[in-house]
């Protein structure tokens, strides 16, 4: 990047601020891959938990022919991507809170909203990369079928990105939790374990209590753990095992584009730098 | 508005500006106008206040109480364009350390509307030849000119520095002194918050001592020395004399060191020196007193009589 890159006070508003956050994604991204060792690990700990579960559990789900091994990819592959936002965002914007980084930005004219799409593209990325570490590993190891067909696909896509947007937005909104930088990487794991178990991830979700499911469905990972299972599993799966016999991605995709939604919006009302207003 | 009256405008102005935290009054009647391309500091021992003051004027902070007017706006109400338009020098912390100074300054050039080419702030700060070394590796001299180099990318109209010399060797700070006076020179206003005495003598024609919260002293730094602090005056006297065979005027404040040589801390060094010479006319023999010096007060001695006094206040009352 040259000096030239800057902008001029007579670039339109929204120009501005999305090409400030592709400038803020760039420094995320390189910050990123300069802390090697949090990324191996956080890499590691899926994949290792992939790994284990397939080869402990040999044997298939009841009613079906997915052993637990590709039963467990799609799952892991949403704990990941909410983990990209919910444990990986959260405690980087924790710790800029506390470090300087963001009383830094507070005083230069950055926009508010270039920070979080930095934040947020640095997430999709994160997410993106995981996702296909887990694939790999899945089509090696458990056999899993990378779909081709569009509709596969399609809904890949659409879980994907309302995912880790809506993951984005509730790291965003947690990061403010932690009250110092040290505390900041362990407040976030008993809750991203607690939602693991509740929406289906470790346990498979039908046998989880009712009332249990129905707190889940409040939470992204529950959907995005049945949009990968519905784009991973064979269709069989769905019908014989799921409660109802059904995803119910419909509900899914509401359910995350009203975090997507309310989540960037209150983030970006509300998110000034720790500016006291 | 006529031209004179926008001449006298200050740049920052700030009345009875009042701060507390629950029940701890952390700021009180705070009065402070700094003019264009001005060097003022703030000064105070830890926990006076400073920083909060500082941060009301950049607007990270609320005010309880006052009026306070940056660049003719208000901090607390004011958006980016106003934020272009400021500059603040912040300690490096180890956020950075993975970056190369070419990454942050090129960074931070982007946030800014007008920024200075980063070719050029290399340049001025002496950082040619590092734009590719990571924070982590720069040396204490280099971090810091790097930090002054993020304070000043933007342009800024006003300047806020945060002990900018503070662990450097005197070459370094002597340096870095010179470039924040050139920028004051350029019409840049600075504000600066610092704990060394030496740094405010240097850089800042206007002085304002924080203490508790409330401004103890305010004025030309040089007044500082002149209105509080005593004038030494030193001398040796001719074996067997001793501080005890001096008049009683002068004795009573006199204190003689383990190498014999007498100070006395005095408000008026002429009547002082010229009680000296008729008590050295009177004593038989060859002029009893030998090496004198009438010492200049150090800005030190100043401010620390400055405080001692306000404490002493503190506890009358």
């Amino acid at each position: 990047m040259t000096t030239s890159t800057h902008l001029s006070s007579t670039t339109p508003v929204l120009t501005r601020t999305i090409r400030l956050g592709l400038i803020r994604t760039r420094l995320e991204l390189i910050g990123l891959a300069r802390a090697k060792d949090a990324v191996i690990f956080t890499l590691a700990l899926p994949v290792m938990l992939l790994i284990l579960f397939g080869a402990i559990f040999s044997d298939t789900l009841e009613g079906t022919s997915v052993t637990v091994g590709q039963w467990f990819t799609p799952g892991i592959i949403a704990a990941s991507v909410l983990s990209a936002g919910f444990v990986n965002l959260a405690t980087s914007m924790a710790i800029e809170r506390h470090d300087g980084t963001l009383r830094r930005l507070a005083l230069t004219p950055l926009p508010a909203a270039s920070y979080l799409i930095g934040k947020i593209l640095m997430t999709v990325l994160l997410a993106a990369g995981m996702t296909v570490v887990l694939l790999i590993v899945g089509a090696a190891a458990f056999d899993i079928d990378i779909p081709t067909s569009a509709a596969a696909i399609g809904t890949f896509a659409w879980v994907f990105l309302l995912g880790v947007t809506a993951a984005a937005v509730l790291g965003i909104a947690l990061s403010s939790l932690p009250r110092s930088a040290k505390s900041a990487a362990v407040v976030f794991t008993p809750p991203f374990l607690f939602l693991q178990f509740i929406s289906g991830v470790f346990i498979e979700f039908s046998s989880i209590p009712s009332w249990m499911r129905a707190f889940s469905g409040v939470f992204p990972l529950r959907w995005l753990a049945a949009g990968m299972r519905a784009v991973f599993l064979p269709d069989q799966f769905e019908l014989a095992v799921e409660p109802g016999g059904s995803y119910r991605l419909g509900l899914g995709a509401v359910i995350l584009t009203v975090w997507v939604l309310a989540g960037f919006a209150i983030a970006v009302r509300t998110f000034n730098f720790g500016r006291e207003r | 508005m006529n031209a004179l009256d926008h001449q006298e405008t200050p740049i920052i102005n700030a009345r009875d500006v009042h701060r507390t935290y629950g029940s701890v009054r952390a700021l009180s009647g705070i009065e402070l106008e700094v003019n264009r391309g001005e060097i003022v500091a703030i000064l105070g021992p830890n926990g006076a206040g400073k920083t909060t003051l500082v941060e009301i004027l950049e607007g990270l902070r609320r005010r309880d109480g006052g009026e306070v007017s940056v660049l003719g706006q208000d901090p607390e109400r004011a958006e980016a364009a106003w934020r272009a338009r400021i500059g603040a020098v912040l300690q490096l912390g180890t956020e950075t350390d993975e970056f190369t100074v070419a990454e942050m300054l090129d960074a931070h050039a982007a946030y800014y509307p007008h920024p200075r080419l980063v070719t050029d702030i290399v340049e001025a700060l002496d950082l040619a030849g590092l734009e590719d070394r990571r924070v982590r590796r720069l040396s204490g001299g280099q971090r810091r000119r790097l930090d002054i180099a993020l304070g000043i990318v933007g342009d800024p109209e006003v300047l806020f520095l945060d002990e900018p010399t503070t662990g450097l060797d005197a070459e370094v700070r002597r340096s870095i002194w010179q470039l924040i006076r050139h920028l004051a020179d350029d019409g840049t206003t600075i504000v600066l918050t610092t704990h060394y005495l030496d740094e405010v003598e240097h850089l800042a024609a206007r002085t304002l001592v924080l203490v508790d919260g409330e401004i103890v002293w305010s004025g030309e730094t040089g007044n500082l020395r002149d209105n509080t602090a005593p004038t030494a005056v030193a001398f040796g006297l001719r074996p067997p004399l001793l501080a005890t065979d001096l008049p009683p005027s002068l004795g009573n404040c006199a204190e003689q060191s383990a190498d014999g040589r007498v100070t006395i801390k005095t408000q008026d060094s002429t009547q002082v020196v010229s009680d000296l010479m008729r008590w050295a006319s009177s004593v038989e023999g060859p002029n009893p007193v030998t090496n004198l010096q009438v010492g200049q007060p150090s800005l030190e001695d100043a401010y620390l009589a400055l405080l001692d006094t306000t404490h002493a206040k503190d506890l009358r009352s």
